[in-house]
């Protein structure tokens, strides 16, 4: 037998021994499979920016029916839900500590009057900052809201600007839209970083890295067949979101598989490669779980899933370029929804390449060399 | 309270139902007693129940019926106020293992609500009888395996209870230590009054008791004090001496080989003992090979061998068990499917001719013929396998292998003793490519493991102390893997994969997840992997700790065909009356090789003329720390 | 008593060693809560600024430029003239820009007429980024129309004028509602996720076998398992507390006293949700894997931390009023941002006490002194 083929047949060995350690036992299946479809219809449901039902109360002081008509339109929207219509305005602050209205509008006593005197009549507006995004929207949404009552029921003139908006990508500016390709990168790397790094310390834990290390078989061999099994998954748990989104979130595909298959590839390498060197630094499966952890959130909040990266300052940006999660979600993301081509992301490549290296070759020094 | 017994058991069993399979008949209405004032002994094979019987005692399991009745309380609905007076030591003590020896054994006094006054002397003594003294500061989860189990039994006997529960306390202990906690616990049932109940693979160990069971398959086979047991063997025990030019496992395998005489047999002191079977008639062919067989004095393991033969000869005959039966027929086919194969290989007839000569049929005569025919030859010098020179391993400031050099010939059969801690493990892993070494030079099979491990290691078979093959997966897929990373072709794999099925009997478990097998079929499964891709030299690490005798006899044999196929063996134990089936040993103590040699020249080492390889030992280890302590 | 007592305290002692021995521990109880308040604090924002926005500017003239003055001098952009909508495309394709303005070439003199047009397009694969320059090209220019534009208006009426006022967060950063989530977070994190690994591990390695058979009660067990994490995840929270009150000047306006008590009602919560998932689980990997789906990921999706609740599916507002964390958030907010109120922090540490008892009711109920 050629020595080539000897070493692919030993990672072969290697390989159908994980996979069958992975998926034998029904309780793993289990833990496989379930959390995906559950964070996807979390995020998917969950994730969003878009307002709806936002809980809010009034203060009519001045009783016309142009005040009337202005509740009304703000009704008429959907967006917002009235709870209560308050007395005073000094019943507002316990309503919206309470959190059973994140907003109140005060009209004023001379909102009529002001309006039938041609000049500006001042609605107050209240929103609750605990939640500093929900009450931007909030405000913004008003202010569209105010805009049209003045012209369609005020006859104020379109203004000498008129500007029209449009998002591209994305006409509807709905978040699941951002959120669920997102996700294909986030719960693929979890899951990855956590199969990974318990494929070692699991071994080590049983005894049976001992039994594995006395084999005729090199590192490299074992990394390589332990990726395998990680990869299997992680492609699965990103083919299963993928499908999610497209056809049970709707959000239309426009790019090409085969590039989007080519950077999940490379993306779950690279959390192979994070997780197989975890796996070489911890001594036990509970130091496992918990420097997965550790990492997971601050790379999680560093990739630009929730918040863009280039908000950051200058230093933490440096800090991103050594976290694969925040090209992946680039590239994943302008793949689904702007349709890119390969040429557009390639940068995105050589970042998570770099970490693929150097982890594994990390990982592999570490097997080999650590003293347990 | 005041009654004569610690424990009184009525009709226990104990069912384990488990959703989809058969139930579990672990214990099937066993009654008996545990005397204060006394140790009574529980012996029995791997399976027999003896765990389950211990965690019953300890209230950590319910019993499915009959009554226990421990210290004057029923186990069953008072449960804690049991616990709170008893003391128990698992198998498998649970250290914790980021907390140095002394915040373990705190933690247990604490719990047990010891006064510090009583403390500090106690501690002293613990630590002296288990050795632990210089290492109060060391994690333990540092700590080598055997003083792991020290260290929990020194936590166990931080107080002085009611009633000690003892569970397999000396596995992988090595003899010091179990002399000195047997000292311990006759001195405690003198002073403390209290009532310990031990289970023990030791038979040494069962004859120090008061009383002993002997437990199988979830029955008593039979107790009393250990003469009355001893004494049913008498009459039965025979030794023959070894002839010139024959080596003492050989005879060992040629007797234990003839089931139609013989229902044990072992090496002991330069010669065979064995017990022959019920109708006890002499073996008709030791006189064709010059051996004569001489009556000898019994002991208590030759009782426990003896009747636990018996007991799985009348289970095989008992055809009323549908499911007996088919197992039954399963093993005994696969019997008959191997005996071909296996004899064919253990006379060292290469392939080929085993198929030119198909048909014919090894009898049980020329397997004895080849065990009992003197090769000189083999005893000359042959090649050198494994050559070890100036072997260092540090730990820190640390040596825990010092400057060790021997060497290994091609087929011997080598022993490396020594008290926990003394190295054995380390230099084994050295030896075997785990543990990169400090400076020295290794080279195993011919092939430097210090240069090139990965190229060594094609050579190696590994047996490791605990089990550690991958429990979800099957036996078939087990050894699959083994053949797969050894690199053997998709052919020879399915050979050599049959040939291992037969040859450690496997084929009727061939679909059952590793890690549900029972504990002999485990070892049985570790060998066949260890062994699927032929190699030249098989590393065993304690293999035989924690199994029953029986399962050690069958071990052994397939040591012996072994090496005979020219098979290197290098293996550790703590069983002493092991070494005796080695061709040399090597006894280690803190780091430093003390002395090498065949069984019997180290035998003739000892001053006081021990025969017994365990007290041989003792001496030997003893008189190199005298000798230290004088150099210094 | 004193037995109790002496025992518990053993325990406690070993317990305290573990963590203080495993540097993983540590690492999750206290550097994981400040690398991320760090992170929160001084970089991972909701707030956009220095948006870079590409202005295609089809002909110069005064009333662009003016235009481009009033947008230069808003801290929110970065702007960059181009001269046609190619190039704009292109530097939105790369990844330049996050946002177009086209102003016409016939801008300046339509805008004479009253009849301006201009046209602002977003990015919306980033929705929250697009929401956000969305938002903020239209204040800008509307503002840029309102207050150079000397145009005179005809009106029949007057206008409404919204008045917007965020309340509890002045600062208008996000910084200020991430912390009381944050704390959270931790809370559960140490809570949940580290408690069930390490009973989990106890029950793994045999160690309660050994434990159980001797005096020791099962309350005993569970109390010593309680107090060293519940030290360890008050250590982490008040680390989060000084950072977030000296370095990023969040304001604690309500009682702190208040703040540790509702903390202690949510953690005997939450570290009572890890016994339990551990007891049921015995096992390191599906405790786990249990702890981030029914404990991390709820809290993190589903409590208002990250998403406004109220915007969400009606069954997801039900799975969220089902869990400890929502309420616990509540009182945080509310505390840090708005001050006492008494009837919020009295219904909803009802609510917790009422968790806790059920909670601590059902894992004396599982951890029971017996084996297999």
């Amino acid at each position: 037998m050629s020595a080539w083929r000897l070493w692919w047949q030993q990672v072969w060995a290697i390989t159908i021994k994980e996979l069958l350690t992975t998926f034998k036992d029904p309780r793993s299946r289990i833990v496989l499979i379930i959390p995906v479809f559950v964070q996807g219809f979390l995020f998917g449901y969950a994730a969003t920016y878009n307002l709806n039902r936002v809980p809010y109360v009034y203060v009519d002081e001045s009783h016309s029916q142009r005040a009337r008509d202005f509740i009304d339109a703000i009704n008429y929207t959907g967006i917002f839900t009235l709870k209560e219509v308050l007395e005073s305005p000094s019943q507002i602050a316990s309503r919206i500590e309470s959190g059973e209205a994140i907003m109140a509008v005060v009209i004023p006593q001379n909102f009529d009057s002001q309006l039938s005197n041609r000049s500006k009549a001042e609605v107050q507006l209240i929103t609750d900052g605990k939640n500093s995004m929900t009450a931007g929207l909030t405000t913004a949404y008003m202010t569209e809201i105010a805009q049209q009552f003045n012209h369609q029921q005020l006859g104020l003139p379109d203004g000498p600007v008129n500007l029209s908006m449009r998002t591209w990508f994305n006409p509807n500016l709905q978040s699941s839209w951002t959120f669920l390709p997102g996700l294909i990168g986030l719960v693929s790397m979890t899951q990855v970083l956590m199969l990974a790094g318990l494929s070692v310390a699991r071994e080590r834990e049983n005894g049976t890295f001992d039994q594995l290390l006395v084999t005729p078989v090199s590192s490299w061999q074992i990394m390589i067949a332990k990726s395998i099994p990680s990869m299997i998954i992680g492609l699965f748990q990103s083919t299963v979101l993928l499908g999610l989104s497209v056809f049970w979130f709707q959000v239309p595909f426009s790019g090409s598989l085969l590039v989007l298959y080519a950077v999940l590839i490379v993306f779950v390498l690279s959390s192979i490669g994070i997780g197989l060197s975890i796996s070489a630094i911890a001594n036990n499966m509970q130091q496992v779980l918990v420097y997965v952890f550790v990492l997971l959130l601050p790379l999680a909040l560093l990739s630009g899933l929730a918040t863009p990266v280039h908000n950051m300052p200058e230093s933490l940006q440096v800090l991103t370029y050594a976290n694969p999660m925040r090209f992946a979600l680039d590239a994943i993301r302008r793949v689904y929804l702007e349709g890119v081509g390969m040429g557009a992301i390639i940068f995105d490549f050589i970042p998570m390449l770099v970490m693929t290296f150097v982890t594994m070759v990390l990982a592999a020094w570490l097997f080999r060399n650590k003293v347990v | 309270m005041d009654t004569k017994w610690a424990v009184q058991a009525n009709h226990v069993s104990k069912n384990f139902i488990i959703p989809g399979k058969e139930t579990v008949h672990a214990l099937q209405d066993v009654s008996f007693t545990v005397e204060r004032g006394a140790i009574t002994g529980l012996i029995g094979p791997d399976g027999a129940g003896k765990t389950t019987l211990m965690r019953l005692l300890a209230g950590l399991m319910d019993v499915t019926s009959g009554e226990l009745d421990v210290l004057g309380l029923s186990v069953n609905k008072e449960s804690e106020k049991v616990q709170a007076l008893l003391s128990y030591m698992p198998q498998k003590f649970g250290l914790y293992e980021d907390l140095s020896v002394q915040e373990n054994m705190n933690l247990y006094a604490d719990l047990h609500g010891i006064p510090q006054t009583i403390r500090k002397e106690r501690f002293t003594r613990l630590l002296e009888m288990t050795g632990l003294t210089a290492f109060t500061g060391r994690q333990a989860g540092r700590l080598s395996g055997g003083m792991k189990q020290k260290l929990g039994l020194a936590c166990t006997l931080v107080r002085s209870p009611k009633l000690l529960l003892l569970d397999e306390p000396t596995v992988g202990v090595d003899p010091f230590s179990r002399q000195e906690l047997w000292a311990i616990l006759h001195q405690l049932i003198k002073s403390d009054d209290l009532a310990v109940f031990v289970s023990t693979a030791y038979m040494d160990e069962a004859a120090q008791c008061k009383e002993v069971y002997v437990l199988n398959k979830g029955r008593f086979l039979a107790h009393g004090t250990p003469d009355e047991l001893t004494q049913l063997s008498q009459g039965r025990c025979y030794q023959v001496r070894v002839p010139k030019g024959l080596l003492m496992r050989d005879v060992q395998a040629a007797i234990i080989d003839d089931s139609d005489y013989v229902v044990d047999a072992v090496p002991e002191g330069g010669a065979v003992r064995y017990i022959k079977n019920k109708r006890n008639q002499p073996i008709p062919w030791l006189a064709q090979y010059q051996m004569e067989e001489k009556p000898i004095a019994s002991r208590l393991e030759d009782t426990f061998m003896m009747l636990l033969k018996e007991d799985e000869l009348a289970r095989k005959q008992d055809s009323s068990l549908l499911e007996d039966r088919r197992v039954t027929q399963a093993a005994l086919l696969s019997e008959k499917q191997s005996s071909l194969v296996e004899n064919k290989e253990e006379l060292g007839i290469d392939k080929d001719t085993i198929v030119a000569r198909q048909q014919a049929i090894l009898t049980k005569e020329d397997i004895r013929n080849r065990l009992l025919t003197p090769h000189f030859e083999e005893r000359e010098e042959r090649p050198i396998e494994v050559s070890v020179s100036h072997l260092i391993r540090r730990f820190g400031d640390f040596t825990a292998v010092s400057n060790t050099s021997f060497t290994v010939q091609k087929g011997e059969v080598f022993g490396l003793l020594g008290p926990n801690g003394a190295g054995k493990t380390t230099t084994f892993r050295m030896l075997c490519g785990l543990l990169p070494v400090t400076s020295g030079d290794l080279m195993v099979g011919g092939v430097d493991v210090v240069k090139s491990r990965t190229k060594a290691r094609t050579n190696f078979g590994y047996v490791a102390q605990k089990f550690s093959l991958y429990g979800t997966l099957s036996v078939r897929e087990n050894l699959n893997f083994f053949g797969g990373v050894y690199g053997l072709s998709d052919k020879r794999k399915e050979e050599r994969i049959e040939a291992m099925l037969d040859e450690f009997k496997l084929h009727d478990v061939i679909d059952m997840a590793a890690g549900e097998l029972p504990g002999g079929y485990k070892q049985r499964l570790s060998m066949a992997a260890a062994l699927l891709h032929q190699p030249r030299i098989l590393f065993l690490d304690e293999p035989t700790s924690g199994i029953d005798p029986l399962t050690r006899r069958n071990f052994w044999r397939q040591i012996t065909k072994l090496s005979k196929m020219g098979t290197t063996i290098i293996i550790t134990t703590h069983f002493m009356e092991e070494a005796e089936y080695c061709d040399r040993i090597m006894i280690q103590d803190a780091g430093k090789l003390i002395a090498i040699g065949k069984p019997d020249d180290l035998r003739k080492q000892s001053k006081s003329g021990a025969i017994n390889m365990n007290d041989v030992f003792i001496e030997i280890v003893l008189d190199g720390r005298k000798a230290k302590e004088a150099a210094i | 008593m004193t037995d109790t007592l002496r025992r518990i305290s053993a325990l406690t002692y070993k317990e305290t060693l573990q963590i203080l021995r495993d540097r993983s521990t540590i690492l999750l109880g206290v550097v994981l809560p400040l690398v991320l308040i760090i992170l929160i604090g001084s970089g991972v924002s909701l707030d956009v600024k220095n948006i870079p926005l590409a202005i295609v500017v089809e002909q110069q003239d005064q009333t662009s430029d003016n235009l481009i003055g009033a947008i230069k001098g808003s801290t929110y952009f970065e702007p960059i003239i181009v001269r046609n909508m190619a190039t704009a495309k292109e530097l939105m394709h790369d990844r330049k820009i996050d946002g177009i303005l086209v102003i016409p070439g016939d801008f300046g003199a339509r805008l004479q007429q009253g009849q301006g047009q201009l046209q602002g397009i977003t990015y919306g694969v980033d929705t929250s980024l697009a929401m956000s320059v969305q938002n903020d090209i239209v204040a800008a220019v509307s503002e840029w129309a309102a207050n150079d534009l000397q145009l005179p208006v005809v009106r029949s009426f007057g206008y409404i004028q919204l008045v917007p006022r965020m309340w509890f967060n002045d600062a208008y950063s996000s910084t200020w509602f991430f912390v009381p989530g944050l704390i959270m977070l931790i809370m559960t994190i140490v809570g949940v996720f580290l408690t069930s690994v390490v009973m989990a591990r106890e029950w793994e390695r045999g160690t309660f076998e050994s434990l159980f058979v001797t005096p020791v009660k099962p309350v005993e067990i569970i109390l010593a398992k309680i107090i060293p994490y519940y030290v360890l995840a008050m250590v982490g929270m008040i680390m989060c507390l000084l950072m977030s009150y000296y370095v990023y000047q969040v304001p604690m306006r309500g009682s702190l006293a208040v703040i540790f008590g509702v903390s202690t009602l949510y953690l005997i919560v939450s570290l009572n949700i890890g016994l339990l998932i551990s007891a049921v689980t015995k096992s390191q990997f599906l405790s786990c894997q249990m702890a981030l789906l029914v404990s991390f990921l709820p809290a993190l999706m589903l409590t208002g931390f990250l998403f406004d609740v109220h915007s969400q599916p009606l069954l997801i507002q039900y799975i969220s009023q089902i869990l400890p964390a929502t309420y616990y958030l509540q009182v945080l907010e509310s505390l840090f941002l708005s001050g006492n109120n008494w009837a919020l922090i009295s219904k909803n540490c009802l609510i917790l006490a009422g968790f806790a008892l059920v909670f601590t009711v059902l894992t004396l109920h599982v951890t029971r002194k017996k084996v297999g």
